[in-house]
């Protein structure tokens, strides 16, 4: 299947200075991906380039097969700007204008604006766009990018100035694009948004993208195991076992946790039924995303492939 | 060309303030001559020299100050992420700085009939002016427009305010290069008879095909420029 937006080794500099550097990933039909990175990241200046704003300096690329700057191309994105800048028009007419210059006329227009300003509670706001608040705006924007039906929608922190009930109605609607088939790129720092929503996050750090995977590839740090233990507290006789643990141990009322490599499950719960530990539970550990956003020696650049599994020490 | 023309209007209804009074500064000026008694002849064709000269200064301004003020108001990024090229967001900044002197063209035409009814000038004489006119805003606003893509900030009205006096005087002797001697014919436009007629055609015509070549080199610049709001 052709993906709807393909970067491959995108490179891009100012001057001298590169914000993106080699720069591999696609989207494809019917799926959600998250993109994340603090500020100054490179999150923007990706999403130009798609959108046909920006050159870019190296590597090659292509928005519904064909090259950025094919405005053909842009007939079936939808693009929401971080911050979206509106002409001297009324609510309706921006959604209008938008349709018109998306090759959109007539009643089938006349239709899809209506349909855009009942979606996104629009309808009863007469005033002029730019004197909308920061949240209509949002909520304006991505009524610009609805209104032609795209297959693809790019947009770059969408739901930043919504409230949690037009978040809500914003989450419903990629949901349902993504049902019917349609491909969302999206920047946040709404974590807990994109771990609901997306199906694959990729992560940007210093204009190179450190880690790309599904969400449960992200989450799930291979080959690790937490154990939940209780009659084996920190500060008893036994904590010399949990010092022998690969990593910190954690401890929580009666019950202690500690990280184990896959593999040594065996060896460690024999450990602690020897010592007259209880096992409370045993599973993978999940990561948030929160931690990914934190950099750490382990973010090794990385196109496709999540870094390798971190290496523990086997205990003495 | 659908597309053109919408982006055109919706710069245009966000500018019409600046349409409303492009249109009316002739007439302002008629009453205002008209309020101070009978008028000469001579007192008709220096006002009419010097509304030419405001048009095109003002065209000059409009053009230089398009792709800058679209760029700082973040509204470009909205336009050319929709399927629109770059040719024709281009060809929609020039309209939009060229409509309002087609306006004030128009608006001069009326106001200068009625003013050369008073002063013997015929409504030709008047009419072969403002088409001398009408082609030299053409010319100014797509060597505006050039500019407005090369240089940023308060630059380019600056390069236009001397490129363009440099080129009519370089140009002025040269009929081949023609916007000299159409700027030069508007200031020699008077009362004498000879000197009411359309320039020649040469001049026209390669002013024409400057403006177009202008325009060209707007566009090659700005083909595959950033375009970078300040701030991103």
């Amino acid at each position: 299947m052709q993906p709807l937006l393909e970067f491959c080794g995108i490179g891009k500099s100012f001057r001298d200075r590169d914000v993106l550097r080699d720069v591999t990933f696609s989207i494809h039909p019917g799926e959600i991906v998250g993109f994340l990175g603090r500020n100054g990241s490179g999150k923007t200046t990706t999403l130009s380039i798609a959108a046909g704003l920006l050159c870019a300096s190296s590597g090659t690329g292509s928005l519904m097969g064909r090259s950025f700057f094919d405005p053909s191309a842009r007939q079936r994105l939808g693009f929401v700007p971080e911050n979206p800048a509106f002409f001297r028009q009324s609510s309706q007419a921006a959604i209008k204008f938008a349709g018109q210059i998306q090759g959109m006329s007539g009643h089938f227009l006349s239709a899809r604006v209506r349909e855009a300003l009942e979606q996104f509670a629009l309808g009863e706001l007469p005033m002029e766009a730019r004197k909308l608040s920061r949240g209509q705006q949002q909520r304006l924007a991505l009524a610009q990018a609805f209104v032609s039906d795209p297959d693809l929608l790019l947009l770059d922190e969408p739901t930043s100035a919504l409230d949690p009930s037009a978040v809500h109605d914003v989450r419903e609607l990629l949901l349902a694009a993504r049902g019917a088939g349609k491909g969302i790129f999206f920047s946040s720092h709404q974590l807990s948004e994109v771990e609901r929503i997306c199906d694959r996050i990729l992560l940007l750090r210093d204009g190179r993208i450190v880690r790309q995977g599904t969400v449960p590839e992200m989450l799930l740090p291979a080959g690790i195991l937490v154990l939940t233990v209780r009659g084996l507290p920190l500060d008893s006789d036994h904590w010399r076992i949990w010092r022998l643990a690969p990593q910190p141990s954690l401890q929580s009322g009666e019950a202690v946790s500690v990280d184990i490599p896959a593999g040594q499950q065996r060896h460690w719960i024999e450990k602690i039924w020897l010592a007259g530990g209880e096992l409370l539970s045993m599973g993978p550990k999940r990561n948030s995303l929160e931690s990914l956003f934190l950099p750490t020696d382990k973010d090794e650049p990385a196109s496709g492939a999540p870094p390798e599994t971190p290496r523990y020490e086997r205990p003495q | 060309m659908r597309k053109v023309a919408a982006v055109t209007w919706a710069m245009l209804l966000h500018n019409r303030w600046q349409l409303l009074l492009l249109g009316a500064w002739p007439w302002l000026f008629l009453l205002l001559l008209q309020a101070g008694g009978a008028i000469s002849p001579e007192d008709v064709v220096s006002l009419l020299h010097q509304e030419c000269l405001y048009g095109l200064a003002m065209i000059a301004i409009l053009a230089s100050s398009a792709f800058g003020n679209e760029l700082r108001s973040r509204r470009i990024v909205f336009v050319l992420s929709r399927a629109i090229s770059r040719q024709q967001y281009l060809t929609a900044l020039w309209l939009s700085a060229i409509v309002p002197g087609l306006v004030y063209v128009l608006s001069m035409l009326g106001a200068g009939v009625i003013l050369g009814s008073s002063a013997r000038l015929s409504t030709a004489a008047i009419v072969s002016l403002l088409m001398v006119l009408l082609v030299l805003m053409l010319w100014v606003g797509a060597l505006g427009l050039m500019f407005s893509i090369l240089l940023p900030g308060f630059l380019p009205w600056a390069a236009v305010s001397v490129a363009a006096p440099l080129i009519f005087y370089w140009s002025g002797p040269k009929p081949s290069l023609g916007s000299g001697m159409l700027l030069q014919s508007i200031m020699d436009w008077g009362l004498a008879q000879e000197h009411t007629q359309f320039p020649a055609l040469a001049s026209v015509s390669s002013t024409l095909l400057q403006a177009c070549g202008l325009f060209l080199g707007a566009y090659f610049l700005f083909r595959r420029k950033d375009v970078c709001p300040s701030g991103d």
